[in-house]
């Protein structure tokens, strides 16, 4: 699987045209889902190392255990056995609350690629599973359009990075580099700001004119900040 | 202070272009100019270059316009024949490469790219990247001749 980056959610093909949308990684529940359980076991292990609740702040366990120790203080609990008890309660809302503010930021940044060749026509699914393929005629120009759109209601997002590449891979099924370097047979990068409901596209002619398998990948950089995590979209211009 | 009312803010700089074109013998840079007047002040710089040399096209425009932000701008960049030097960029169906990009700017937005690509044909090209809609009374470019031989 590449480094933490989604893979293009879905793929509609309507009058000989491509359309691959974005979708959010499905990696990060299961980070997130980890993390909630690691802090559960920390939080219960400080709470039950905190003995009769005297303990406010241990140095050696951090800043946990000053976070369990007056929570429950600050609710009315003293008895050792409530105070766990709803540090258990507490943790699962951690829980709860982490995964669902996950499916709300589901789709609140969408990017959708969109190729027009005249020539391209979708591959096979079961010939590149980890992501969409356009088949395109390596003697024509191929017209990509990409859009970043902000489709949060509330949340602008400031500086946001948005960056595209277009590489030649050695197969459909070649991860994404980890370094670019000057491989990148198109590249191009904004920056802007995306107020809610705003967007930015780039419309380009891209001439590939070695027969292979070609990444095209639009990603953010500086969504994570504000929201779960970085976006990106990606498919696989094939050239016979 | 009567001045300061007359000057128009509408003609500050409000945009930084950097143009490069890049070839194995050599490379040319351009700086932002702008219209009008048609095709701007400063002389195009040229850059000689062999039919299917490997070239690289490299720019990043930054918008310098301080005073807010500017809705729906267009950069659009193209790569296209033309008959003389002076002449005018073609429409993008004739270019040999082309691009647009659509976005809000604020201040200091920027858009950059790089792109490869090889001229086959003989003649004289023009690189040009300019800036579009953005209610202002001029535009920015920025262009360079590539000459193959």
């Amino acid at each position: 699987m590449p480094r933490r980056a989604g893979r293009a959610g879905c793929e509609r093909v309507a009058n000989g045209e491509n359309l691959v949308e974005s979708g959010q990684v499905p990696v990060y529940p299961y980070i997130d889902l980890i993390f909630a359980g690691a802090t559960v076991a920390v939080m219960m292990k400080a709470q039950i190392h905190s003995g009769n609740g005297r303990q406010r702040y241990d140095r050696r366990r951090g800043w946990m255990t000053f976070f369990l120790s007056i929570v429950p203080k600050g609710l009315g609990q003293t008895n050792l056995r409530s105070r766990i008890r709803l540090s258990r309660a507490w943790s699962l809302g951690i829980i709860c609350f982490v995964l669902s503010t996950n499916i709300l930021q589901a789709d609140d940044f969408r990017i959708r690629i969109q190729v027009n060749g005249k020539s391209a026509e979708p591959s096979p699914p079961e010939k590149s599973p980890h992501r969409p393929a356009v088949r395109v005629n390596h003697n024509q120009p191929v017209l990509v359009n990409w859009e970043a759109t902000n489709q949060n209601d509330s949340i602008n997002f400031k500086n946001v990075l948005v960056h595209f590449y277009v590489i030649k891979q050695a197969s459909p099924d070649s991860p994404v580099p980890s370094k670019l370097g000057n491989q990148a047979v198109y590249e191009g990068a904004i920056t802007a700001d995306f107020e809610s409901g705003e967007k930015a596209s780039w419309k380009f002619e891209l001439n590939l004119p070695e027969i292979g398998v070609y990444l095209l990948r639009i990603e953010t950089l500086g969504l994570k900040s504000m929201r779960a995590g970085e976006v990106s979209s990606e498919l696989n211009l094939i050239t016979e | 202070m009567a001045l300061c009312f007359f000057c128009n803010p509408i003609h500050a700089e409000h945009a930084v272009i950097d143009l490069r074109v890049i070839s194995p013998a050599g490379s040319a840079k351009a700086a932002s100019d702008q219209e009008p007047p048609v095709g701007g002040v400063n002389p195009r710089p040229r850059l000689k270059v062999k039919a299917g040399d490997p070239l690289v096209l490299n720019f990043v425009l930054i918008n310098a316009y301080p005073h807010g932000r500017l809705k729906d701008v267009i950069v659009h960049y193209s790569v296209t024949h033309i008959a003389k030097s002076t002449a005018k960029a073609g429409p993008d169906k004739d270019a040999v490469l082309f691009g647009e990009v659509t976005l809000n700017f604020k201040p200091k937005s920027r858009v950059g790219s790089r792109i490869k690509f090889h001229l086959d044909q003989p003649g004289l090209y023009l690189v040009r990247i300019e800036t579009q809609n953005t209610k202002s009374d001029h535009e920015h470019f920025s262009a360079i001749e590539v000459d193959v031989q």
